[in-house]
Parts: C-alpha cells; structure tokens; sequence
C-alpha cells in the first residue's frame, strides 16, 4: 500500500504547494516542458525569432513568416539532442550536529535525440503568388525523466547495498502540422497553422532490493498515457516590417486540449482512467532590429506571455501561474556568409512566478550555394529544493527531515542543415 | 468655352510632362560626368547601374547594414561583383564623405573601451561612473569649472585640480588640449583622463542624454557569504517561516538623465539573488521598491551659486568619510586617491546601496569662498528587532542596522521573530530622520577648513543588547555570557541604552538618536597635499568640547612628483565610535573576530551579516605608507606599508604588498607581486586569533596587435592560522593558481575574451566585468567567456558565461556519539559524495543617448 502511495506521489496525484519547494520533474512527467528551440538558428538566438530572421522559424515561432520564403521549395531537416544531467544532494552534519554541506547521493545523466523536418513551398501560379504554404514535424512537448539511484546504508555505518529505486519515463509528443501565410502587402503578412499532436507515454517506478532483510520492499509499477483522440493545436501570427532595420511579429497560440487513457499496473491490480489536459493559451510579440554595424549586427528580442492559470488537468486540480518568458539574440554575420549568435532567454515557471529559469546559447553555421548548415549550443541550470524522492522507510530506515537540494543541468544541441530549391523571390 | 477646353488640355498635360521628366530622371543612366553618390543612393537608384537585381540588392544592403562605403574599392568586397564589373561601374559612381556623427556619437566612439571598462564599477561607484560617463559624453569647460568639479574626475588628485586652477588663472584662458598639457604640477596619469572630460569653451546645451543600463547575473554572494547562502538554503527548506524561497537572479537597472548641462534626473532598482520583490505598495499598485532623483546644478545668482540640488535620493560625502559616507558597501583602504578615490559632495544615488539610502531633499552652495551642503532625509532601514518593549515604553528597541545581502522579510531561521512567533520582520522595521549638513571656507583653491554635523533620529528605542542577536547552546545556557571574547568589546560598546534617548520637536515619533560632528581640512602646498578629519559621537559629552567623547580621525600627505607619488596617512577610531555612516580609511571591518562572525552562536545564521556586511571600519589606530615610483620606462614600484593597533584587543597587525612591473618592451609586461601580513603572534588579550599571510603573483602580460592580449598569472599563497579554541592546533591553507585570459578584438564592434584557470584555496580576480572572490579547499578547473557587442554607436549588449568544476570527492564521513546518532535518526552525518559544478550568467544592456 505505501508503495503505491508513492507511485501516485510521483507520477498521478496533484502538487500544489510551491512556497519553499518544487517539483519541476514531477511536473515534467506529467504535464511536459515546451520545446522552445525547434531549430539552430532559434537556439543560438536564445529562442527569438518571432519577427523575422528565418523562415523556418514559422513553423514553431509565427506561420506569418512563412512569406518570407525566398525558393520555390525549402527543406530543413535537424537532430535536436539534450543532455540533461541531475544531482541530488542532502545536508549532512558534523559530529556536533551542525549543518556542513550538501553531499551528493545519486548522479544521473542522460541524452534524448529527436529528429524533425519542415518542407516550406511557394507557388508560382499567378492566383497563388501570395501565398507560401508548410508542413512540419517537430518535436512539441517533452515528457521524458530518467531517474535512478542506489541506497546504502547511511546509520550503521556498514555501507551495506540496500537496493536499487528508479522511475524512468519515455515521451515525447510531436507535433504535425500545416501552415500557410499570406503576404497582404509588401510589409505586411499573416499566417494560420494547425497541427496535430501524437505520441505514447510509459513510465515504470521499480524498487529493486539487494538486501537479505528488505527484499519485502520490492515492486514495479507501470503507468501508460494513450492519446485519446487528435489533439489540435492552433497558431495565427502577423508579420509586419515597419523598414530596412525593423521588423515586428505577433503570434498566438490558441488553448488546446490533450486527452489520455491511462492504464496503471501493478503486481496486484490494473486500473485505467481517463485525462484531459487543458493547455493554455500563448501570446507572443517580438522585433528585429538590424543595425548599421561591421558585422551587419542583428538583434532579435522577443516576449511571450503563457496564461498557465488557466491550465485544467481533469484528474488532479493543478494551480498554475502565468509565465513570461524573454528571449534575446544577437547574431554577427562574418564573411557575408557565417554568423555568430548568442542568446539569452529568462523566464518565470509556471509552478511560481518566484521561480525562474535561463538560458545561454551560441550558434554558428556556414553556407555552400543553397545548402545552409547551422549548429547551436545551450546551457541551462537550475537549484530546487524536493523532499526525497524515495523514502529511506522503504527500506526499514527513519526518514530524512531534511529535504534534497536538487541540481539539474540542461545542455542543448541543434544541428540543422537547409536546402533550397528554386529562384529567388 | 474654348479657353475653358484649353484650360483642362493644359491642366491634363501638365501632369503627363511633370510624369515624363520624372520618370526621365529616375531612368537616366549614371554617366561618368553625372555619378550617383552611392552612399546614399536609394535601391531604386543602386539599380539603375549596369548590375543584376542580385548584385544591386546586395550593394545596397552593404551600404545600409554595414555602414557607408569608404572607397570605391569596397565594391570588390561585394558577392557578385568582379574586376570587369567593377570596371563598369567605377566611373558611375562616386564616395562622398560621410554624414558627420552627432557630437555624442563622436563622443562615444571616442571612449567607447573607457565605457566597457566603467561598466564593471557600475553600482558600487555609481557617482563617479555616472558623473564620469557624463562628462566624458557632455564635457565641462576647464576654464569655468571649480575645483569640487575637477577633483572629482578619473584620476584627478587634489594637487592637479588645484594646478589647473592656478595654471588658468595664470594664463586666464586654457585654449585647448596642448595648454592643458603644459600645465605645471599637473600629472601625466590626471592629464591623460582629464582631457575626455574637459572642454575648452562653452559649448551648446546638448539637450536630453543619459544613459540606460540593466543588468541581470546569479553570480553568488562572495566567499564567507556564501556560507551564509548555503546556510539560509538550508533554512529556506527547513523552516516553518519562510516568506519564499525561489531562483530569481541579480537584477540591477538603472537610468540616468541630463538635460542640457545642469538638470539631472535617475531611477534604478536592484534585487538580489532568490529575494523576494519588494513593493511599495502592497494593497493597491504594486510597484517595485525603487530608487530616484532630480536634480539641477550651478545655478548662478550673482556671487551666490546654487551648485546642487537634489531631490528624491541622494549621496553625501564629507571630507574623509570620518562622519558621513552614505554607502552599503566597504572598500578597504580607501584613503581617497588612485582606485581608492572618494567622490565628495553631494550627488543623485543610483547605486545599489538599499540600507544606507538617504531620501528626501539635499542642496550644496556656494557663496564667494563659503560653500555648505545641507541635507534631510526620512527613510526607512533594516533592523532586528529586539523581542521585549524597551523599558517602560511600549515599543521594542532595535538592535544593530543590517546590511542584508537577502531582504527576506524574516530571518530564516528565526523561528521567534518569524511570522507565526512574534511577527518582527527586519526589514524596514525602523525609520530614520536624518539631516545634516558641511560649511566650509575655501583659503584658496584645494586649500579649505570645514565644520560638518549630522543626527539621526528613529522612531524605536536603540538598544544594542547583544543576548538578542546570541543565541543559547544546546544546555540553555547563553552564548554571549559563555562565547565573548575581548574583540567584542566593539559590541558592548555599540551606541545606543538610555544615552540614546531622546525626544525632538522635528519628529515627534523620534524615539532616540544619534549626533556625530567634527571637522575637516585640506591644504594643497605645492605638489603636497595636506588632509584631515576630526569626528566625535556626542553620548555625555559636551558639543564644543574635544576629546570627552568617542572620536575619530584621519590625517594624510600627500606627494606628487612626476614619477612618484607618496601618501602616508594615519588613523585613529575610538571603540565606542560608532557610526553607521563612517567609511573611512580601514583595513579591517568593525567586527572581525567577534562572535559575530561565529554564526553558531548567534539566534540566526544571518545575524552573521552584521559581521560579513558591515561597511563601518572597526576600532583601530594605524599608520598607512604608499609609495609609487616609476624608475624609468621599463621599471615601475609600488609599496604598501600598513601597520595598526585594533584599539578592541591590543593586538598589531602588519600588511606589507610590494608590486615590480617590468616591461622590457612595450608588448610584453612582467609583473611580481607579494603580499605579506600578519597578526601578532603574542598577544595576551586575544592570543588565539594569531594568523600569518603570504601571498605571491607573478603576471605575464603580453600586448597583441589591435589591443588583443593575452594574460598568464601564477599565485601562490600560504595562510597560517591558530583558531578558535572550537578547532584544536594550527593549520595551515596552502593556495595555488593559474590563469590564462585572452581578449579578442574582431573590431571596435565585437570583443571576445575567456579564461581558464585552475586553482585550490582562496583566490580573487578580475575576470571582464567582474571582481571575482573564490574558494575551492580541493581545488577547481574555472573558465568563463564573455561576448562583449557594440551594436551601434549608443547600444552594448555584453553576455558572460562562467562554469566551475570543482574536485569532487567520496565518502565522507563524520563519526558523532552513538547518542548523538540515535537522537537525531532524521540526520544524516555523511555523504557518499561532494560534488560541485557551477554555471554562471552575465547579462547586460547598455544604452548611451
């Protein structure tokens, strides 16, 4: 019973007290992180890219863009690789019990790679000329976690191997979608993508003893989420460029719901249950201002604004607040041919407005007649406080009082390779 | 009827004709006798040249991207452009000089790498900066400006201010740069700075400029304070009293506005790492808590000059900072010349002081050889509160100002001051009226006496009880009967009690106060300056009578010669001289090796601030030798003696630093240098407090084309302490480093620099912006990188990247009582792993107009 107790903890149940401390991979499993930076260009430019800059950015950032397209076709194809490493620590005390420091007790550290595409086309038909059309794969949602550790006997002082607890979750959910845009004016475009999402998600918590005395403690627990039905999604945006230097970009992302079937199993007993996330709505504003610089010095500066309260699980009663996120870019163009980009993107959470997160990025690429190549790095980190994880009492210890310091370090690597057919606009 | 048809045939082929000869123009073909300025050619222009839509589109975006074409030979640079085309198109086009910048533009590309390098002062030095950036965009006429203008520029010392003054009155006009460079007795170093911010005749109010600068970094707290970090983490998580614990990074932002020469205006706002944001308004708009100024200066009414007058928040400086230096933030040794300059007077505070802030109206005139510089403010500071009502009053006194590194409304692990207990948050927990003000009479330029008077009023009770900030050990028994040491005698002599009482018709809420005053002077006698600063803390003692109150003082020369410069200077403080506001010269802070800096004995772990964050020199009397000596182009010197008494204990220390710098030839510059310092090792007050420091850095700088360089350093340090008796016997904490730092300019536009560097023990460095204070007992592989972008003339945008890995280690353990084990079964008294990676940001925007 308790061991089911804390699979619900984990993977099911509702967290809502984020005072002193949170459950950001506990709120990844269930609800998943955004992918923010679906191609290298968006990467090395801290995630900006509302108002212009590639066209490939129409596909995640504002379909309006999508006019920008200067080939009869534009094909992108990237490898989208993150590295995600965690450290888990507690206080441990002096032989007069006074605090000394954090030590360390589990290390995890792992790659996800995931793969997209977007084929962009403009038509040479006199009744279409205005507009560009796109269809895109990409990934949409994270949903994976990958968490193990090893329990050794902290109190007798014999180190004595206790046993193994892991929870380790695949998912992804992509995203497939259709966009057109439609240039109004020389200036002036607007865009409209749907697309649909699809995906699997499987978890599994396992207590594995090693242990003559704690072997009782032993179970494996398995939870699948099937999407239930197409979810939607809905993008509009408007591009607009005001002149040579600036250009300005809107965009909107309607709410949209996700519906799961959710299939619990344990040694004792399956039970299945339905879900429906409601995701909230996105609005997003951004600029372009290109300088008179050298290095043709390029700023991209975006600000989007997620109504996380109004996100609804059906299940579990989540509260949520509403989260900006800024995103800057600089981007150097050397040779005519090979830029140099760096970026910065800060954010509240959607657990606290207290809460935020960063990003630095840097990207270059190079050139070769219509082949493009762009290669981009990230690096985010952050420190949050949780209670432990698995309890000690599993395995017949007292529990700690004290909860984990929590250390998670995000590394991300893009790699795009862009071709175009056809003339020039 | 056929005038009228003559009429509309006339009115119709008019425009026809007007059509014709315009599109006649646009079409005509650019001949070598009617050439297009191609600089400023539209693209509708561009393409009436014999080259394809590519190449005319790329043309004009060369021009308009990258700025104007400075020959006609940058067409070559141009994709799609060869030699038979550009033959082509060389005799139809033409290169006129550029549209001039405007004078700030000019300004600024003139400074630009000055502007990089005062961005890393921002904040702690913010009058200066900001005066600096001013008048370096905006300069000042030499021949108008007074000395308390000229001393207060980069690297001006009295002696070249006064030098000026005489020089110009000499020769009545200072025509330009060269004049100013013949001036006798002025420095090479003052001339060489001075000369961007000074101008030679009025020029033109140049209307609305200032500059615009936000800043965003987790850059932690620095060495000991991070300790304290680490414990208030700890805390956050396991108190019951925490009003938010979350991951919000440093935030500064700041702007600053002139209009035409003489008014001012600023606002800046600063949080700190994981604080929460505080407001001024909680119940209707929540704005953030915030600082802001106007001003408007030199306003001449006859013989009478209103030179300042400021509104909103303010700095005051009074002669040495004996009496009155309105910052958070101590600087060791700062004796007010070289990098330890004072700004003096008054000034508009957009710096990241929040503790020690004054707010209200401030005003500084002169009048023929007077000048005098009044002052009001009511604000509010961060306190603890002591838990009882002071005696036979219905409010509880307050115990000690704090300077808090976090401003969390409750100490975090103050269970009893908390919200739940008896609800005494610190911050802004008491109000301060203080008014003040400095009357001086100028003998001569740089040569002046002056009298200066401050009080401070609060609406609470001050009562320094130390059993409220020391906490009771784990038998019940208290700290601070069984901990204190004789060093805490700066803490039983902490102002306040019955002396502290007062009432006031100024402010009827005044529950006590305090009262410093004194006196200052300066002489500049040649190429000899002459200062010094007398303060008293009035408790029983008479206002005009010397010496029957706690005191302090601070006197120095100073000798400037063309290749050396010297200052000695000495010090006094009394113990009982406590002055919140005192800045002046130290070398230790006020409560080193007190209690006070043993957070285990205090009620809160951040009570430790009171030690860590303190900027009031502590009780010490000293005598100070600083001698710079350039023997010839490749052999410079500088020397630091410093030996003082610390008044609390008796004991003598000693802090001797001796710098070579060798450059045998310009690109390449050696410089060694070796600290040595120490404490008394016999000293019968406090002999347990021995330690001994020997620092060692030998730098190899090498100066590349285009002012790239690379920067290898090697330290070596050895600390040798005798602790407290808490830790049995001597140890002993050896320190190595060494750094490698580049710095890549691709261009006036774009700078990269990095470093890498691997150290073990404490260490401090500059590393870009940044003064970095680090500590790794198992040592640490460290680097950073930082992007540094000049986007246009007035726009910089700087990011910095910086990762630490430090040696991890296993197993640790520590073996307590069985009974200590089985009493706290929730505890853990080991790890199976220390491990320690950091990653750090940087961000910064800069705006100059």
């Amino acid at each position: 019973m308790k061991l089911i107790k804390v699979l619900l903890v984990i993977i099911i149940s509702s967290t809502a007290a984020f005072a002193q401390r949170a459950d950001f991979n506990q709120m990844k499993m269930r609800y998943g992180d955004d992918i923010l930076f679906t191609n290298a260009r968006i990467l090395g430019l801290g995630g900006a890219g509302i108002a212009g800059g590639n066209v490939f950015n129409a596909a995640s950032l504002n379909p309006a863009l999508l006019s920008a397209a200067n080939g009869a076709v534009q094909f992108q194809t990237g490898l989208n690789l993150t590295k995600i490493s965690e450290d888990r620590s507690f206080p441990y005390y002096d032989s007069f019990v006074g605090f000394n420091d954090y030590g360390s007790y589990t290390y995890n550290e792992h790659w996800y790679n995931r793969f997209q595409g977007t084929v962009i086309m403009r038509s040479s038909l006199s009744f279409l000329k205005e507009f560009t059309f796109a269809a895109s794969v990409l990934p949409f949602k994270d949903m994976q976690y990958d968490y193990k550790e090893e329990v050794r006997d902290p109190v007798n002082k014999s180190d004595v191997l206790l046993g193994y607890n892991s929870v380790v979750q695949n998912g992804f959910l992509y995203q497939t979608a259709v966009a057109a845009a439609y240039e109004i004016t020389d200036n002036l475009s607007a865009g409209l993508q749907i697309g649909f999402l699809s995906g699997e998600i499987d978890s599994v918590m396992n207590i594995d003893p090693k242990y003559t005395n704690v072997m009782d403690a032993a179970s494996r627990e398995y939870l699948i989420k099937e999407l239930d039905g197409l979810p939607l999604t809905t993008s509009v945006g408007v591009s607009y460029t005001y002149n040579e230097h600036l250009a300005l970009g809107f965009s909107a992302r309607l709410p949209y719901a996700v519906a799961f079937k959710n299939r619990h199993s344990s040694s004792s007993d399956t039970t299945t249950f339905s879900q429906t996330l409601t995701y909230p709505a996105r609005l997003g504003a951004g600029l372009e201002y290109r300088f008179v610089n050298a290095l043709a010095a390029k700023i991209s500066f975006d600000i989007v604004y997620d109504f996380w309260s109004a996100f609804d699980d059906s299940k579990n009663p989540t509260r949520f607040q509403d989260t900006y996120t800024i995103h800057t870019g600089v981007e150097h163009l050397f040779f005519d041919k090979v830029p140099l980009r760096v970026g910065f993107l800060f954010g509240t959470l959607r657990e606290s407005k207290d809460f935020s997160r960063t990003v630095l990025t840097i990207g270059s690429g190079f050139e070769v007649q219509n082949v493009k190549v762009d290669i981009a790095g990230g690096i985010s980190s952050m420190q949050y406080y949780q209670d432990d994880y698995f309890a000690d009492s599993i395995y017949g210890l007292g529990d700690r009082s004290d909860s984990d310091r929590v250390d998670v370090t995000q590394y991300f690597l893009r790699i795009d390779f862009n071709y175009t057919w056809g003339g020039v606009k | 009827m056929m005038n009228r048809k003559r009429m509309n045939i006339k009115i119709l082929i008019f425009p026809l004709v007007l059509f014709a000869l315009l599109f006649n123009a646009a079409a005509q073909n650019y001949t070598p006798e009617n050439q297009l300025n191609i600089n400023t050619a539209s693209l509708r222009q561009i393409r009436q040249l014999p080259v394809s839509e590519t190449v005319a589109q790329k043309i004009y975006e060369r021009i308009i991207y990258r700025g104007y074409l400075k020959s006609v030979y940058d067409l070559l640079k141009i994709e799609g452009i060869d030699q038979p085309l550009f033959e082509k198109i060389k005799p139809l086009v033409r290169i006129e000089p550029f549209a001039p910048l405007n004078t700030i533009q000019e300004k600024i590309e003139q400074i630009y790498f000055r502007l990089d390098r005062w961005s890393s002062g921002e904040g702690i030095n913010d009058a200066f900066i900001d005066l600096w950036v001013e008048k370096a965009l905006d300069p000042m006429n030499v021949n108008t400006a007074r000395y308390d203008q000229l001393v207060n520029l980069q690297n001006v010392s009295p002696v070249d201010a006064a030098a000026i003054l005489s020089y110009r009155n000499e020769v009545h006009w200072i025509r330009d740069q060269r004049d100013l460079r013949r001036t006798p007795g002025l420095s090479n170093y003052a001339y060489r700075t001075a000369r961007y911010f000074l101008d030679y005749k009025d020029t033109t109010p140049s209307g609305l400029h200032g500059s615009i600068l936000t800043r965003m970094d987790n850059t932690p707290f620095m060495a000991d304070a991070g300790a304290q970090t680490t414990e208030a983490g700890l805390s956050a998580v396991s108190g019951r009293y925490v009003s938010g614990y979350n991951m919000m990074p440093n935030m500064y932002s700041k702007m600053r506005l002139s209009y035409g020469k003489d008014i001012k205006a600023g606002i800046s706002y600063t949080r700190n790492l994981n604080e929460p944001v505080q407001y001024v308004n909680e119940s209707g708009i929540k704005i953030p808590d915030a600082k802001f100024y106007i001003g408007i200066e030199n306003q001449q009414f006859g013989d009478f000059v209103l030179r300042k007058l400021f509104l909103g928040n303010y700095k005051v400086t009074f002669g040495q900072g004996v009496i009155m230096e309105n910052t958070d933030f101590f600087t060791p040794r700062k004796s007010g010349y070289g990098f330890r300059k004072r700004f003096t007077g008054l000034s508009g505070d957009n710096s990241r002081t929040r503790e020690y802030t004054l707010r209200g109206i401030a005003a500084e005139a002169g009048y023929k050889n007077f000048s005098a510089l009044g002052f009001l403010s009511y604000d509010s500071r961060d306190a603890i509160i002591n838990r009882y009502n002071y005696s036979n009053t219905t409010k509880a006194g307050f115990n000690q100002l704090i300077v808090l590194d976090q401003r969390f409304n409750y100490a975090l692990d103050d269970s009893l001051r908390g919200a739940n207990g008896l609800d005494l948050s610190w911050l802004n927990s008491v109000n301060e009226m203080t008014y003040g003000g400095h009357l001086q009479y100028d003998f001569l330029p740089g040569t002046f006496f002056g009298v200066s008077f401050y009080e401070s009023l609060y609406d609470r009770p001050l009562d320094p009880n130390p059993y409220e900030i020391a906490g009771r050990d784990y038998n019940g028994v208290e700290n601070w009967e069984r901990r204190q040491v004789t060093t805490d005698s700066e803490i039983k002599q902490a102002y306040g009690g019955a002396v502290a009482r007062a009432q006031s018709s100024l402010w009827s809420d005044a529950e006590s106060y305090r009262r410093v005053y004194g006196f200052d002077f300066q002489s500049v006698i040649g190429n000899i300056v002459l200062q010094g600063e007398y303060g008293e803390l009035q408790k029983n003692g008479s206002l005009f009578k010397m010496g029957d109150d706690p005191k302090a003082m601070v006197f120095s020369a100073y000798f400037q010669f063309p290749t050396l410069n010297v200052l000695a200077l000495y010090r006094n403080y009394d113990v009982g001289f406590d002055n919140p506001y005192q800045r002046s010269f130290s070398n230790n802070r006020r409560y080193k090796g007190t209690i006070y800096e043993d957070y285990y004995y205090l009620q809160s772990a951040l009570y430790g601030q009171l030690y860590e964050n303190n900027p009031q020199p502590q009780a010490e009397e000293g005598f100070y030798l600083d001698a710079f000596y350039q023997m010839n182009r490749k052999f410079t010197t500088r020397f630091q003696y410093d030996n003082w008494v610390r008044k609390a204990d008796g004991a003598k220390h000693y802090r001797l630093v001796g710098t070579l710098d060798y450059r045998p030839v310009f690109p390449l510059g050696i410089q060694l240098r070796q600290k040595w310092q120490t404490r008394e090792d016999q000293n019968d007050l406090t002999s347990n407090l021995y330690y001994k420091n020997l620092e060692f850095r030998g730098r190899l700088r090498t100066r590349l084309s285009n002012y790239d360089n690379l920067d290898l350093m090697y330290t070596s340090s050895k600390l040798l302490v005798h602790p407290r008796p808490r830790v049995f016997g001597d140890f002993v904490l050896d320190g190595e480093a060494l750094t490698a730092n580049y710095v890549h300019n691709f261009n006036k536009n774009l700078k990269i620099s990095g470093m890498l560097a691997y150290y073990k023990g404490f260490l401090w460095n500059f590393e870009d912006t940044q003064f970095a204070v680090m500590d790794s007992p198992r040592g640490a592989l460290r680097y950073w990188l930082s992007f540094y972008m000049r986007l246009d003339h007035h726009l910089s945008f700087r990011m910095k990247y910086t990762g630490e890995h430090q040696k991890t280690v296993s197993n640790v353990l520590f073996e307590p009582w069985q009974s200590t084990l089985d009493q706290n079964p929730d505890k853990r008294f080991g790890a199976q792993w220390l491990r320690k990676i950091t990653n750090l940001y940087y961000v910064e925007f800069n705006y100059n107009f």
